[in-house]
């Protein structure tokens, strides 16, 4: 097991890691820019190291400082979080060529699976089920227009490189084509450097539900369930559950599929697998090769504390669980908590917290980095923290979300827990009748709580 | 200042925690964490750290200050010309010490073993996006790319070659200029392979010339400035004397930028600088605009 | 206790920061008391106190030149280095006089030196740090006054 682990991250994650291995009797050293001096992650750490200036491109992007600090310091483990160098391949190779394990899968199958089109082609091949479309990347616009009439309008256009909605554009018929396939193009060519596209038929406001796997060095996948995140807002998740409504004949058809693509590239630690579900029909459509913000609720319905086995599997142990061990018990909402003003489209609202209460109890957590009298700093995404709460079903816990969101209290800052409120309240989403179009849908609706602030 | 407290807290149960603690060197040295030699180098311009092969994936420039570093012939071809379509032609030449100068055979061999190539020059067939033309690259890590017996020889060829397959061509040069071991023999090169250019373009075919960093001498004296295109990388050191040698004759400063691509494009010797990122689809259109049927 | 040791007994408690004094002893008693000062701390009971007031006035004066010297942090991470090779003299020392462009010290990172080089013209005041530790972005390594 390390005896000392580099957390290269900030916020919310790096709070949790540095959490997990404490617990762990692990040594943790953070990294922090010169914004985030007084951050929570770099208090409750060991040793912290200062590793550039206040944007994330001049300090937790700089593999280099990163690095440096590890050896330095004698971290012979590097846990990157999510965002910023979770999913860079050039950085998991580095961190490899030092001697320092890199706490997530290698290089190679990073790569693999972080160009989409490449990640299609792999899953067409292991025979798992992919949204109609192109096989791998388009070569140029004649073939893209080819296999457009194939799959049949609408189709989206992806870019393989890209990420965070962008990149992507709609052709909802034949004569819009061209114009959405060259604006996709150079819009991917500008943001990723690199304008290879390929080709989906556009499922119209699918639900979006993803499966958490882990896997182990030794070729053993299990996977821990799924979770629903169709609550989304631009393509950014709001609200997050686990499990989702599907049966329960869809659910091991789903988890089987994730388990053989997993395989398939001899996956290594946590990952995600991304799915459309339309009717009794799923699709994959990219996987993500990190933790993830929502990990927090299969956490709470499964039992396992998946962080903890991240730095096991990296360390070289066993998956101490088969897949007939874990069960999916009662039900979990996330809310994420951001620092925005959702009645002035949502722009964020950095400042000082001045008072904040964070109320407990049976199945509640709140996993965040923010505490009374902390400075929001404006460099960085605006998520202060997540609400989490578990109960034995979906009605109740929607109950418990309601009751625990009416006594969080965080004056200072503007925050999106009004707008989250009103979505537990509102009657589709307790019916379950959502999709992802469910916010843009209702967003009027939604806006119209009291800002008491 | 409540920000203080929880800071200050926290930073004094540490302190006296690590009192507790048994000995544990701050900075201790795992034996096993290092960064192996050979990962990194310095950018000579900008003096920062970059990694040896990503820069190389990112065709060897800087990342930091987007600084073109010099690259292999070799390396060139692979970044211009599409996969599996390169035909190398003109092998097989040797070098010879027509004026006998010492040592001349011996650096010819220490060059070829460090560089594992015969030349400081080599050509052959090669598409881009699929639009064929024949393509010769300068290689300045042999002996400063300088141009010899050998190297005028293949230059020639190859626009002879160009000429038989009636193909465009496009040369990347890049040589310190005439090679002074083989004397006469060396600048005579210059008129050979101003001819076949002349030759090649009677026939109405299209020569691009990209001049990198350095293009000096003989070379820019001769085929490297007849290209009916001529593109450059930027900052590239492009000229003909040294700078001392001109200052110290026209006895005035030379001026800022001076016998860089950007002065050269200003004063209408270089038609285009492009990007390396650029360059292979700037040369696809060129040559896409230019075929023939 | 005779008239002289009163009398010296009289001198160090006026030089002293203390404003009262009792001595009890079998057949002699003396208290001694004087207007507090107005610039003593409430917690003088002890004599170690004043030389902290002392102390604390001090540091004050320190910080005001500290602000007029110019910091010169390191811009990266990495191992710092004062000589050019293990075997070297050291590029600086505390009052050499360096003019804008020397360079002051390295940092290694990645196997590869860094030299560093001076902002500014002047005299070294301080060296915040040793050969071969770790410096973190931002520390300040050296101070130079100008």
């Amino acid at each position: 097991m390390f005896q000392k682990v580099l957390i290269a991250n900030r916020g919310e994650i790096a709070v949790r890691i540095i959490r997990a291995c404490k617990q762990m009797g692990i040594e943790t050293v953070a990294v922090y820019s010169e914004a985030d001096k007084d951050s929570l992650h770099v208090q409750i750490a060991d040793e912290s190291v200062c590793v550039g200036g206040p944007k994330s491109i001049d300090s937790y992007l700089v593999q280099e400082n990163i690095v440096t600090a590890a050896i330095s310091k004698g971290a012979e483990a590097i846990h990157p979080g999510f965002g910023f160098l979770s999913e860079n391949s050039q950085f998991s190779e580095l961190c490899a060529s030092c001697g320092i394990t890199f706490i997530g899968p290698s290089g190679s199958v990073i790569d693999q699976m972080g160009n989409k089109s490449r990640a299609r082609e792999i899953m067409i091949q292991a025979g798992v089920p992919v949204v109609p479309g192109s096989d791998g990347a388009v070569e140029n616009i004649e073939e893209a227009r080819k296999v457009a009439t194939e799959i049949g309008y609408p189709v989206l256009i992806k870019a393989s490189a890209g990420g965070g909605g962008r990149g992507m554009r709609v052709a909802y018929e034949p004569q819009s084509f061209d114009v959405a396939y060259q604006t996709a193009r150079s819009e991917a060519q500008n943001a990723f450097g690199d304008d290879t596209m390929y080709l989906e038929k556009f499922v119209l406001n699918p639900k979006h539900i993803e499966f958490q796997i882990l896997a182990d060095k030794y070729g053993n996948v299990v996977h821990l369930g799924e979770r629903d995140c169709s609550i989304q807002r631009r393509n950014q998740k709001v609200i997050e559950e686990a499990p989702s409504l599907i049966s329960d004949e869809l659910r091991s058809r789903m988890g089987e599929a994730a388990i053989k693509a997993a395989k398939t590239v001899n996956y290594e630690n946590a990952g995600t697998l991304e799915f459309l579900v339309a009717g009794d029909d799923f699709y994959f459509i990219e996987m993500n090769t990190r933790i993830q913000v929502e990990h927090p609720v299969t956490e709470m319905v499964t039992g396992i504390d998946i962080v903890k086995e991240q730095i096991k599997i990296a360390a070289g142990e066993k998956l101490s669980f088969g897949q007939d061990d874990i069960h999916l018990r009662g039900h979990s909402i996330e809310i994420r908590i951001n620092a925005e003003d959702p009645k002035f489209d949502f722009r964020p609202s950095p400042g000082r917290i001045e008072l904040l209460h964070v109320p407990s109890g049976h199945g509640i957590r709140f996993d965040s980095f923010i505490y009374a009298g902390y400075h929001i700093p404006p460099y960085y995404d605006s998520m202060m923290g997540k609400l989490i709460v578990h109960a034995e079903n979906r009605k109740e816990a929607i109950k418990k979300m309601k009751a625990t969101l009416d006594e969080l209290v965080i004056k200072g800052v503007k925050s999106n827990q009004e707008f989250c409120y009103m979505i537990l309240e509102n009657q589709d989403y307790i019916d379950g009748n959502f999709n992802t179009g469910y916010i843009p849908r209702k967003i009027d609706q939604l806006l119209e709580y009291d800002d008491c602030e | 200042m409540i920000v203080n407290d929880l800071v200050n807290t926290l930073n004094k149960r540490k302190e006296s925690k690590q009192r507790f603690r048994k000995a544990h060197k701050q900075n201790y040295v795992n034996a096993k964490l290092d960064v192996p030699k050979g990962l990194y180098e310095k950018c000579p311009k900008c003096k920062e750290a970059v990694h040896i092969k990503q820069t190389y994936e990112n065709m060897f420039i800087c990342k930091h200050c987007d600084e073109h570093f010099r690259m292999r012939a070799i390396d060139r071809i692979n970044f211009t010309i599409d996969p599996g379509t390169f035909v190398e032609k003109g092998l097989g030449y040797i070098t010879l010490n027509p004026l006998f100068q010492d040592g001349y055979e011996e650096k010819i061999n220490d060059y070829k073993e460090k560089t594992e190539i015969d030349e400081a020059y080599m050509y052959g067939y090669g598409e881009v996006n699929g639009v064929p033309c024949v393509i010769g690259v300068m290689d300045s890590y042999f002996l400063m790319g300088s141009m010899g017996s050998v190297v005028g020889e293949k230059v020639t060829r190859s626009f002879e070659y160009a000429m038989y397959k009636k193909l465009p061509m496009v040369i990347f040069t890049a040589s310190g200029g005439a090679r002074m071991q083989e004397g006469i023999y060396s600048l005579m090169q210059m008129a050979k392979t101003s001819a076949a250019v002349l030759r090649h373009g009677e026939m109405d075919l299209l020569y691009i010339s990209v001049l990198t960093h350095p293009t000096t001498g003989g070379v820019t004296a001769s085929f490297a400035s007849l290209g009916d295109i001529i593109l450059a990388e930027p900052n590239s050191l492009i000229g003909f004397a040294g700078p001392r040698v001109i200052e110290q004759t026209i006895g005035q400063t030379l001026p800022e930028g001076f016998q860089r691509s950007e002065f050269l494009q200003e004063k209408g010797f270089v038609d285009k600088v492009v990007h390396r990122n650029d360059m292979k689809d700037t040369l696809y259109k060129l040559l896409y605009m230019h075929r023939r049927y | 206790m005779d008239l002289r040791q009163i009398k010296n007994l009289m001198k160090e408690f006026e030089d002293s920061t203390i404003h009262k004094l009792e001595i009890n002893d079998k057949d002699f008693s003396i208290k001694l008391e004087k207007e507090q000062p107005v610039f003593s701390s409430p917690i003088l009971d002890t004599v170690q106190a004043p030389l902290r007031v002392q102390e604390a006035v001090v540091p004050v004066k320190e910080e005001k030149i500290v602000n007029n010297n110019k910091e010169v942090k390191a811009p990266l991470v990495g191992t710092f280095y004062s000589s050019p090779s293990p075997d070297s003299e050291s590029f600086v020392q505390v009052g050499k006089r360096v003019q804008q462009g020397d360079v002051l010290f390295i940092i290694e990172a990645m196997k590869v030196m860094n030299e560093i080089t001076s902002p500014v013209s002047g005299t070294i005041e301080k060296v915040n740090t040793q050969d071969g530790n770790m410096v973190e972005f931002g520390e300040v390594i050296m101070e130079i006054k100008e």
